[in-house]
């Protein structure tokens, strides 16, 4: 007989169940527990472990990633500046990442008829979405701050106070980008709504903002004097680094001045999302409504173009699948062309270190710098989740499977390979000087697109998850996407280091690496299409 | 009871969804709502049930306003929806809990309610299992114990009968029928004309977004001068409504 839990005279027992029921479906925990039949028991054990696994992947390189800028920072005598960059920095993420994908939570999601139809108030159904949204972006941000913590202890020696303020302060400042992103999502979903093609127009915002990052980013990095330039200046200097850095020496009235801007905006953001949420679920449903009044416009062509049209529709129709993809590609494409305007630096370069070296060590470096980019921008890996309750009707076309396959890849193809044929050509005329590296370079990010599309398919096809009740989570938290971007780059930069390290340690030209890791990626393609073909087909038929 | 008064409902442009719909359900009606698709009767019900908001009019549950007292309004009513396809990952017991925790029924009353209700859609022994492996259909009994736990004032059901198999649609209609003698409101809307016919007390016809005749089946055909049409059924009323006869 069913067991049924008590109910308190709690204020906030409705908060608190919506909550814990979100709360269950995080790394289909639910499942896991309470499925009875061994079998499927064992896979969701298993989906459970791998993707808690992808934290520690995400850890090491961010780990490693600090230890090398602790160390600059230490030299530069302020050590606790780590610190305050990996709080910033989780901010700026955090903003980012929140921008479209907290107000798509708040009102795209699957359950709001039913919670909407319940006695629940509506500021509690905010609340519980709004909860959602800061604990993704929390399990990302104290990752972060714990890799910058444990630096910052190695360099300076353990500090209690850090520990106690660093705590505190990775719990409070994920609030506030939610709450900004979230504003901001909602106000472009209410310009846009009387928009025709209104993901396109927040796409382009979003890249507007994009853009902007990464500007302050190149500024930081293409200038000889790094420390005291772009977004190291930006956010060294800004006033949230310095509040944060005194909140770090445990200055109470800082502290309490970040836990207040944040408190505050969290309930001010809450107060007036609850006031408007009912009438924007009714505006973005009629949005839905007017779409279907299109007049019929019959498709033709073949059955993969059929299929790959209507993967590029579905993709230009989430903005949140666009930006977490696209990114990848104009990361992919920033660091060449930096090189590329920066010329002049890499001439100097080029004499003191002598072309020959430059192009064989650093062009095979900064062409697989592209492909770790690339892994970001894979879109097969949550390609299969996205199809969700809709699965079914792909399932039953009388098509092959490999055709559905194809026409994912196909999508990815068409974001990567142009990627990679921009970012090759932008690092061969900055660096490469004999047709050996030109090859090399070209080689290296083609196998690589083509392999990481073949791999995010692998991972969604073990790994599905259609269940969701919002697509960031197969698009941002997927086990899929997390193992190929943080796994696939991981594994791969391994691979990589000891190829290079094989052809230094054998006196061969490092460019022979990137051969090398050509060869090893075009086999893996190739076994990776076999799974796909076989196995694959047969897994696909049974999700 | 449930009265509709003066409602309209628009979405993008001038274009009314739903144009000064007026209805009443009284204690012990089952007001079946019919009409063809894209005629208004999902944005009434979503209206009804508070889902969404509204520009004109008021809705009225026992004197309370949707729009004035929402959640003394919803602690009143229950909605199944169309499609049931909602936390999946959870098991059923688990989709009861909640709902049945959020209208605050006490634990025993639940167990009673509940242990009733799955017995009468076979589903017992399935309560402890995830909902992702249920049928359609199985999801449909779970959405329709779940909506029944806290014994609401007004039923409101969107298709309920899709789904379900005979002996399932069977077992609902006889609950309905318990449920309306104890005084309990249904409102519901469905395409399966023969058991409105059969079911309903009242039915309304929708158009449109225009209610275009509303009552009493039999009041209707008197209405109509089809009294002594034995076999007048009412789908041949909607289809001459509509000028398809």
């Amino acid at each position: 007989m069913m067991k049924g839990n008590s109910v308190m005279n709690d204020k906030f027992y409705n908060l608190k169940s919506i909550i814990k029921i979100n709360y269950l479906n995080l790394f289909s925990y639910n499942k896991m527990k309470m499925e009875k039949e061994p079998e499927k028991q064992r896979e969701y054990r298993k989906r459970f472990r791998q993707s808690i696994l992808a934290y520690p992947i995400l850890f090491i390189s961010m780990f490693l990633m600090f230890m090398g800028a602790g160390m600059v920072m230490k030299l530069n005598g302020n050590g606790k500046m780590i610190l305050a960059f990996s709080l910033t920095a989780g901010t700026l993420m955090t903003l980012f990442s929140s921008l479209f994908a907290s107000s798509r939570g708040l009102f795209a999601g699957l359950d709001n008829d039913l919670l909407l139809s319940m006695p629940i108030k509506t500021s509690d159904i905010v609340i519980s979405k709004l909860f959602l949204q800061y604990t993704y972006n929390l399990i990302f941000d104290a990752i972060i701050s714990v890799a910058a913590t444990i630096v910052y202890f190695i360099y300076n020696g353990i500090d209690l106070i850090v520990l106690l303020s660093m705590a505190i302060l990775t719990l409070i400042i994920p609030i506030l980008p939610v709450m900004i992103g979230t504003l901001i999502g909602i106000l472009l979903s209410k310009i846009t709504s009387k928009l025709k093609r209104k993901n396109i127009i927040t796409i382009l915002f979003s890249f507007i903002v994009l853009f902007g990052y990464i500007y302050f980013m190149q500024q930081s990095i293409a200038s000889d004097d790094y420390v005291n330039s772009g977004l190291f200046k930006l956010i060294s200097s800004s006033i949230i680094t310095k509040i944060f850095i005194k909140a770090l020496d445990f200055d109470i009235i800082s502290i309490l001045l970040v836990i207040g801007v944040n408190a505050l905006s969290g309930i001010l953001t809450v107060m007036f999302i609850t006031k408007i949420y009912k009438r924007l679920i009714t505006m973005l449903t009629s949005g839905a409504v007017t779409k279907h009044k299109r007049s019929y416009k019959s498709d033709s062509g073949s059955q993969t173009k059929v299929l790959y049209k209507q993967e590029v529709k579905r993709y230009f129709a989430s903005p949140t699948y666009v930006m977490n993809t696209f990114i990848g590609a104009v990361m992919a494409i920033v660091v060449p062309v930096m090189i590329f305007f920066g010329r002049d630096g890499v001439g100097s370069i080029r004499d003191e270190m002598g072309a020959d070296i430059l192009a064989s060590v650093m062009a095979p470096v900064l062409g697989f710098l592209v492909c770790a980019m690339i892994s970001m921008a894979c879109t097969t890996s949550s390609s299969i989740s996205l199809e969700g309750k809709q699965l079914w009707l792909k399932k039953s076309l009388p098509i092959k499977a490999m055709d559905i396959f194809n026409a994912k890849i196909l999508l990815n193809l068409t974001i990567t390979i142009p990627t990679a044929i921009i970012s090759s050509t932008l690092i061969c005329i900055s660096m490469c000087n004999n047709v050996f590296d030109i090859i090399s370079i070209y080689l290296m990010t083609i196998t690589y697109s083509v392999m990481s599309a073949h791999f995010g398919l692998y991972e969604n096809i073990k790994r599905p998850k259609l269940d969701w009740t919002n697509e960031q989570e197969v698009i941002k938290q997927g086990t899929p996407i997390l193992i190929t971007m943080f796994g696939l780059t991981f594994a791969s930069v391994l691979l990589f280091a000891i190829l290079l390290f094989l052809c230094l340690e054998l006196w061969m030209k490092p460019t022979v690496a990137g051969y090398m890791f050509v060869i090893i990626y075009s086999v893996a393609t190739f076994v990776l299409r076999k799974w796909l073909k076989d196995k694959g087909a047969e897994k696909f038929r049974k999700i | 009871m449930l009265e509709i008064k003066n409602f309209s409902k628009s979405y993008k442009g001038d274009k009314k969804a739903v144009d000064n719909l007026n209805l009443v359900v009284e204690d012990g009606d089952i007001f079946g709502f019919i009409g063809f698709n894209g005629a208004g009767k999902t944005t009434t019900i979503k209206c009804v049930v508070g889902i969404l908001d509204f520009e004109e009019g008021d809705i009225m549950l026992d004197g309370i306003s949707v729009r004035e007292n929402s959640i003394e309004y919803k602690k009143r009513i229950s909605y199944i929806p169309d499609n049931p396809d909602i936390y999946t990952y959870l098991t059923g017991e688990q989709y009861i809990n909640f709902v049945a925790g959020i209208y605050g029924v006490e634990k025993e009353e639940r167990e009673k309610t509940v242990y009733n209700y799955a017995q009468m859609f076979d589903m017992t022994e399935h309560l402890d299992e995830l909902i992702e492996s249920y049928s359609h259909g199985m999801r449909q009994k779970i959405c329709i114990i779940a909506a029944l736990v806290h014994k609401p004032s007004l039923l409101v059901l969107d298709e309920p009968f899709v789904g379900l198999d005979p002996k399932a649609s069977h077992t609902l209609k006889t609950i309905m029928k318990d449920l309306c003698k104890q005084g309990t409101k249904i409102f519901f809307s469905t395409h399966v004309l023969p058991v409105a016919e059969k079911l309903c007390n009242k039915i309304g016809i929708i158009k449109e977004g225009k209610l275009i005749v509303s009552g009493d089946f039999e009041e209707i055909k008197r209405r109509y001068n089809k009294t002594n049409a034995d076999d007048y059924s009412l789908e041949d009323l909607f289809l001459e409504l509509d000028g398809s006869l």
